[in-house]
């Protein structure tokens, strides 16, 4: 489900967390090697892709929910 | 700008005060920094990301006065007058007088766009326009930010990212300010001003269901719920067009997201299932024409068995205009664009898109004056203008105004009394935690049950009147709503101001009847009525709301 976090290439800065209008990503900087979605939220992403505009370092991809494939 | 500590949250005390962070809040802190006036920007999200232009745009709208044809200001009012009632032209007149100074605000934050053969800058012709005023945005996905980091700069102007507002205060009728609380830390922050700029945004989503059924998977950004109509409703201010401004476009199957106006005044065709072009039917300018009139004959296509599926096919185009439609126009309007197609193996060159009838936004506008002021006195509309280029401009004209009344407006003074009590009413959903309490989902889910189910593309009157009793019924359960956490209580918020826009649009409907104004069929009404070709506003009096026709100007 949309967004997939790349843990070689994260540097764990936390832009994608402050910059996802819909306050469905988490980082915890003690714990996490990279973001991640809110499972209970995931629902409400509407694949803007403001965590990917705010990656420095290119490591989010988008895998597609099943609903918008069929 | 003060800030003052009190016993139930923040304090702030501005000039002006700019509600919402979108494109209409960018336009107008651009305008407020510009004449000197000291604003606070306020709004969920981050001023980089909120709103509708935060993943993107690929068409600003600009008539720019040259000689090529229909491109002059005369044109271009005559045009939005017939587009809507209450409409005034000298508010057009200063919408096209902001196209330069925005634009060139645009260029100076680094906004690409397709330049033309032989000079100037390419424009194609869209929505049954009759001029060429849609400029083509190639690096669309980070206007945003660069605007942002623009304004972040800007002497005079405050941002407060995270607040959800959840009211607005008026005395005598005059604004005073509004409060709010932060999404990360739950902290009540009010602002007091002299002046305000809703720039809440007009297009309300999550009002109904695209085929996926997921509410958030939806066209404009699914954040913005109505709390442009709803808050300021609340405070006495008219709105008008909420029974006939209701819209919606053709999605890719399956996905919220537009891309529709590119393709459509590039030139595609869409196909119904039995591979027939059908547009011609129901707007002379095919599917270049009216978006209402595509969703409309669409609608009747799939009514009489022709579709689904329904197709948007580019084929046909030419090789330059196809690439350049997928590859630079679809991204530039939604980042994700291209992660899509590669899901479902999309290639514009060789297999026509499948598309669906979108989820039906909600809409209209404040009544406001040639100012764009509000029947409240210091409260200005900012989003009564479509798409991105009436959002900008629009902001940028209502703060234009705003600046000069609040060389002279007095201070808002906002009630601790007032703000500790709402303040209790806006966290009691966090102390409820019944069993049979109501998450946001469980209370926000029979919102669009009914309105799919009463409020369609087809209707009758009495639907509509059940389906008013039934949102009633829903209202008498928001003391029973639950949230676990500030993410649960803030969408709580959004489904509030969602089903206070539902009731006005449905209460609004039940005066209109006829047919072929706005986006829905009536039964019992079939026909246009000439005498109704008027505005029809509502307002809030002795908290009931009351209608009254705007006459059409010329
Ligand atoms: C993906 C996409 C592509 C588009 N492409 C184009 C295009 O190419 N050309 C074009 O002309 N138009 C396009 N549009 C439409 C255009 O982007 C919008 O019309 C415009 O951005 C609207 O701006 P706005 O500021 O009026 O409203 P919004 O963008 O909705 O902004 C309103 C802001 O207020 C905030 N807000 C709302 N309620 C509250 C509340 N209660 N508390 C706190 N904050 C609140 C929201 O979070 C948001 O930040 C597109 C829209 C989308 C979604
Ligand atoms: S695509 Fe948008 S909504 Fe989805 S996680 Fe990224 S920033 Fe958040
Ligand atoms: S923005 Fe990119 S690098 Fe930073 S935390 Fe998110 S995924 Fe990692």
């Amino acid at each position: 489900m949309p967004p997939v976090f790349n843990s070689e290439k994260c540097v764990r800065c936390g832009k994608c967390v402050k910059d996802c209008p819909a306050y469905i990503l988490a980082l915890d900087k003690k714990t996490d090697k990279t973001p991640h979605i809110i499972e209970e939220y995931k629902f409400e992403c509407w694949h803007c892709g403001n965590c990917r505009i705010s990656c420095p370092s290119d490591a989010i991809s988008f895998e597609f929910p099943l609903y918008t494939l069929v | 700008m003060n800030k003052i500590q009190k016993e139930w949250g923040t304090l702030y005390e501005t000039d002006m005060l700019i509600l919402g962070t979108g494109a209409s809040g960018v336009g107008a802190a651009l305008k407020a920094s510009e004449k000197g006036c000291e604003a606070i920007m306020i709004g969920k999200g981050t001023l980089e990301s909120s709103g509708s232009l935060g993943g993107g745009n690929d068409h600003f709208m600009a008539a720019l006065g040259t000689d090529e044809p229909h491109d002059d200001k005369e044109t271009f009012i005559n045009f939005y007058m017939k587009s809507a009632y209450g409409y005034k032209r000298e508010q057009l007149s200063q919408w096209y007088d902001a196209f330069k100074p925005c634009l060139a605000v645009l260029d100076e934050v680094g906004t690409e766009f397709k330049p033309k053969e032989g000079g100037g800058r390419f424009r194609s012709v869209g929505f049954g326009q009759p001029g060429a005023w849609w400029l083509h945005i190639v690096n669309g996905r980070t206007i945003k930010r660069n605007l942002a980091k623009k304004i972040r700069k800007l002497p005079h102007i405050h941002v407060l990212d995270d607040i959800v507002i959840t009211k607005l205060f008026a005395e005598n009728n005059h604004i005073t300010g509004c409060m709010g609380f932060n999404v990360l830390t739950g902290e009540t922050v009010a602002v007091s001003c002299k002046v305000a700029i809703n720039c809440l945004g007009w297009h309300a989503q999550r009002a109904g269901n695209n085929s996926t059924g997921n509410p958030f998977n939806c066209w404009f950004t699914p954040f913005t719920t109505g709390s442009y109509f709803s808050l300021a409703y609340e405070v006495g201010a008219a709105i008008i067009n909420a029974d006939i401004s209701g819209r919606t476009t053709m999605l890719p199957k399956g996905w919220g997201a537009p891309g529709m106006n590119g393709i459509n005044n590039m030139g595609g065709h869409e196909l119904n299932a039995l591979g027939d072009r059908f547009m011609g039917k129901y707007d002379p300018m095919w599917e270049n024409g009216k978006r209402r009139n595509q969703i409309m004959g669409t609608e009747q296509e799939q009514l009489e068995g022709y579709g689904p599926p329904f197709y948007m096919d580019m084929r046909h185009l030419n090789k330059e205009d196809v690439h350049h439609l997928q590859y630079v126009l679809m991204p530039a309007d939604k980042e994700t664009y291209l992660d899509y197609c590669a899901a479902r193996g999309i290639d514009f060159h060789t297999t026509p898109l499948e598309v669906e009838i979108g989820e039906i936004a909600l809409s209209g506008m404040l009544l406001a004056d040639e100012r764009m002021e509000t029947t409240v006195k210091g409260l200005f509309a900012g989003c009564n203008f479509t798409s991105f280029s009436g959002a900008m401009c629009g902001g940028f004209i209502a703060a234009n105004h705003a600046a000069d009344d609040a060389k002279t407006a007095s201070q808002g003074i906002l009630d601790d009394a007032v703000i500790s009590a709402h303040k209790a009413k806006d966290m009691a959903p966090l102390e409820n935690q019944k069993s049979t309490g109501l998450s946001y989902m469980e209370f926000e889910g029979p919102i669009r049950q009914v309105m799919d189910y009463y409020a369609g593309f087809r209707r009758n009157m009495p639907g509509m009147e059940l389906a008013l009793k039934r949102l009633d019924l829903i209202t008498a359960y928001k003391d029973k709503v639950k949230a676990k956490n500030l993410h649960d209580l803030m969408r709580l918020r959004e489904g509030f101001d969602l089903l206070e826009l539902c009731k006005i649009h449905l209460f609004a409907c039940l005066q209109r009847k006829e047919t072929g104004r706005g986006m829905y069929k009536l039964s019992d009404y079939p026909n246009l009525d000439p005498n109704l070709d008027k505005g029809l506003a509502v307002q809030l009096k002795d908290g009931a709301p009351n209608c009254f026709w705007i006459e059409k100007t010329a």
